[in-house]
């Protein structure tokens, strides 16, 4: 019996050679190789202050792209997470300037999230429409709604949600703290329980999937579904730290979260893609405006940068995965 | 192969990036500095000598850093910008320019990315009031003096600007309301349209507030039964020519033209209205009260007195100088006036021949002419802080005439 078992263990390759093989390795080599030389232009670039709001500043787009990396890998997609995070943001702001005080606003602007998220996945995974069209759609909706829950102008809530920036350990804001949580307990799912297996089964091969016993279309439906809750979390925590609820405030996170997922090494096509990969994604698509701003280059100049960066880690994935 | 290719691709991005910033001036003067700030006491010492003879000395004001961050793309915006940097440049100033895109998120990055960059100070055009006061805190509390442009900053706001030069927006409704009225076909039960700009930065709310209020005072109405009785339309444009053409055809639609003038809320927007008026047969049927001051709109004023068009001169380049002016006082320790507004002239196909004309388009005009003091003088212009009316009164009737 222990020599069956023994044959057929899966002999994995030293720590060492999969650290140098791994895609993240790169990625994470080329961050420190851009803070190295940017510190040399700039020497503001490098501190402990700029390094918080670094953090601070892609937190929430951290959490995002975790969700998005899990329905990309799952075979999906959600357009509508920006503008359901600045409809949300009107919700929970109008709630808690109304009520004056944040619990009911966040309590209702989480289950609000979900559930529109939960619509969305019944949607999906329900029918043969397209991720890509439905969550257009939902786009679309949440921006309108966004703009009629406050008529077009923003919901100022200042002093009643600060905690997510005014909690600070070593510096950090909470919110970042939350977010390095988040990516460690999806990295521990992913990487070590079932349903981490079932996630990269499904979206790789979707039929094999169902024949070994998977519900398919719950298992799609309760993606999106986490999905929501990573985007009411965010818009929580991004609203704490700005204390407005504004139509506005989801703008780009969509595309943010997908590029940050695909730049770390997430499949659009569905089966691949890790959650560090995609955390060292985030890091990359929020350290180039920054890096820009401290250098004093025009702002413009980010979104070359970022489109170079993106097209670049992409081409990457399609040479190696090519060879493979 | 695939390692090296990935290493090439991140160094050739490095390389990249490493050029780009030793080919933009500021940062190649900035990291030049010993050199050049040896050279510097000669102009700062002629500076010196001439404010010795000419007025006050400004030379504390020399070599600053200032981190200007623009609510989004808008010519305003940008012409503000441009007469700001030209000016600065005489004082050696490193100006670095971002844009928040209308994100209010943005928005914080941008004065937090600022604050780590360690600027001598800010210069703010806010996407909303709320978040503007939040990045004033932000400045406070790195004891960075922040300079609010454009918009109008919440002086009782969670923070403090250091000073503020804002458009006369309330005055400009107000001015638009007076050319307007007499020509209205029925002028005790006029019909207006507004199409209005950018909701939520205090602008569009103020140009409202002031256009009803005159109204009301005429008509013998609240401010509110005006809104309800004589404004037939009201939408966002976005400040934008194609965004005013869309809500100016939805106008037409849902209105059949029964209107008796328009309002509308820049120049920008004012030529998407005019291409949709054109298209319906009805160019210089309705007339129009806007304001900026286009170099393009004067000549047409002077070519066709027939114009049914008062044009409100508010030159985002005068309010960039003022801001200037305000910066370089702060520096230099002098007393100034902390919040002003730019300088407006109600301008006609009447009157443009003889009125004060500001370059508005022609960054450069400008600042040759603000060199020669032919502009506007801060230490004149009056302190308003205490002439602000409660804009957020009008937040509810955002769009409320468009559905």
């Amino acid at each position: 019996m222990n020599k069956v078992k023994n044959e057929i263990q899966i002999e994995r390759p030293p720590l060492g050679k999969r650290f140098i093989s791994s895609d993240n390795t790169y990625l994470l080599f080329g961050l420190i190789a851009f803070i190295f030389i940017v510190s040399l232009i700039a020497p503001n670039f490098a501190t402990p202050f700029n390094f918080s709001i670094l953090m601070e500043q892609f937190a929430v787009p951290g959490i995002m792209a975790i969700g998005m990396c899990m329905l990309m890998i799952s075979g999906g997609i959600d357009l509508a997470v920006g503008t359901q995070l600045s409809f949300i943001s009107c919700v929970m702001a109008l709630v808690v300037k109304d009520m004056d005080t944040a619990i009911p606003g966040i309590a209702i602007g989480v289950a609000v999230c979900i559930a529109g998220s939960f619509g969305m996945g019944l949607l999906i995974s329900r029918t043969k429409m397209e991720p890509f069209i439905v969550s257009l759609g939902f786009m679309a909706i949440y921006k309108g709604l966004a703009n009629i829950t406050t008529n077009g102008a923003e919901y100022p809530i200042p002093g009643k949600m600060g905690f997510a920036t005014d909690i600070r350990w070593a510096t950090l804001p909470l919110m970042v703290y939350i977010m390095i949580a988040v990516v460690i307990i999806f990295f521990l799912i992913l990487r070590f329980t079932r349903f981490g297996r079932w996630l990269y089964a499904v979206g790789d091969n979707p039929e094999a999937a169902f024949l070994s016993g998977i519900n398919v279309k719950n298992f799609k439906l309760s993606m999106y579904t986490i999905n929501g809750a990573l985007v009411a979390l965010a818009t929580v925590l991004m609203l704490s730290r700005n204390e407005v609820g504004n139509p506005n405030l989801g703008v780009d996170l969509e595309m943010r979260a997908i590029a940050s997922a695909v730049v770390g090494g997430t499949a659009l096509a569905g089966g691949k893609g890790n959650i560090i990969g995609t955390f060292l994604g985030t890091i990359w698509m929020g350290i180039i405006s920054n890096a820009l701003n401290i250098i004093g280059l025009s702002s413009f100049f980010q979104y070359v940068v970022t489109g170079c960066i993106i097209i670049g880690a992409v081409l990457m994935n399609q040479i190696r995965y090519k060879n493979e | 192969m695939n390692k090296k290719f990935i290493v090439l691709v991140v160094a050739i991005l490095c390389a990249v990036m490493v050029f780009m910033s030793c080919t933009q001036t500021p940062a190649a003067e900035s990291s030049a500095a010993p050199a050049e700030s040896s050279e510097a006491p000669a102009s700062s010492e002629a500076v010196a000598s001439e404010s010795d003879d000419a007025g006050p000395d400004y030379s504390a004001a020399m070599d600053k850093s200032i981190g200007y961050v623009l609510a989004g793309p808008d010519i305003y915006y940008e012409q503000s910008f441009q007469v700001f940097e030209g000016l600065g440049k005489d004082l050696n100033w490193t100006i670095t320019k971002t844009s928040s895109d209308y994100d209010p998120k943005k928005e914080t990055n941008n004065v937090q990315d600022m604050i780590a960059k360690k600027v001598d100070a800010i210069v703010l055009c806010d996407v909303t009031t709320d978040n503007g006061a939040a990045c004033a805190k932000l400045a406070n509390d790195a004891n960075i003096p922040i300079f609010f442009i454009t918009t109008l900053p919440d002086l009782g706001g969670v923070g403090t600007p250091t000073a503020s030069c804002s458009g006369p927006w309330y005055q400009n409704g107000v001015n638009a309301a007076t050319w307007l009225l007499p020509q209205a076909a029925d002028p005790a039960n006029p019909k207006f349209v507004l199409i209005e700009g950018a909701y939520g930065q205090s602008t569009i709310e103020l140009q409202r507030l002031g256009f009803l209020t005159y109204l009301s005072e005429q008509l013998g109405k609240t401010v509110e039964q005006v809104f309800e009785d004589n404004i037939v339309y009201n939408q966002t444009g976005g400040w934008m020519t194609d965004g005013a053409m869309n809500v100016m055809q939805d106008c037409m639609a849902k209105t059949g033209g029964d209107f008796d003038g328009i309002f509308v809320g820049n120049e920008a927007m004012t030529n998407g209205v005019r291409k949709v008026l054109e298209t319906a047969g009805k160019d210089n049927v309705y007339p129009i009260a806007t304001e900026n001051g286009y170099e393009e709109t004067w000549e047409e004023m002077k070519a066709n007195p027939d114009l049914k068009m008062m044009v409100d001169q508010i030159a985002s380049t005068a309010e960039g100088d003022l801001v200037f002016q305000q910066v370089r006082a702060y520096f230099a320790g002098i007393d100034f006036p902390k919040f002003v507004k730019c300088p407006i002239t109600p301008v006609t196909p009447e009157n443009v021949a003889t009125a004060n004309l500001l370059p508005y388009k022609d960054a450069a005009a400008y600042i040759a002419l603000a060199k020669e003091g032919k502009t506007v003088d801060l230490m004149t212009t009056p302190d308003t802080s205490g002439d602000n009316p409660d804009w957020r009164s009008m937040l509810p009737l955002n769009g409320a005439k468009s559905s």
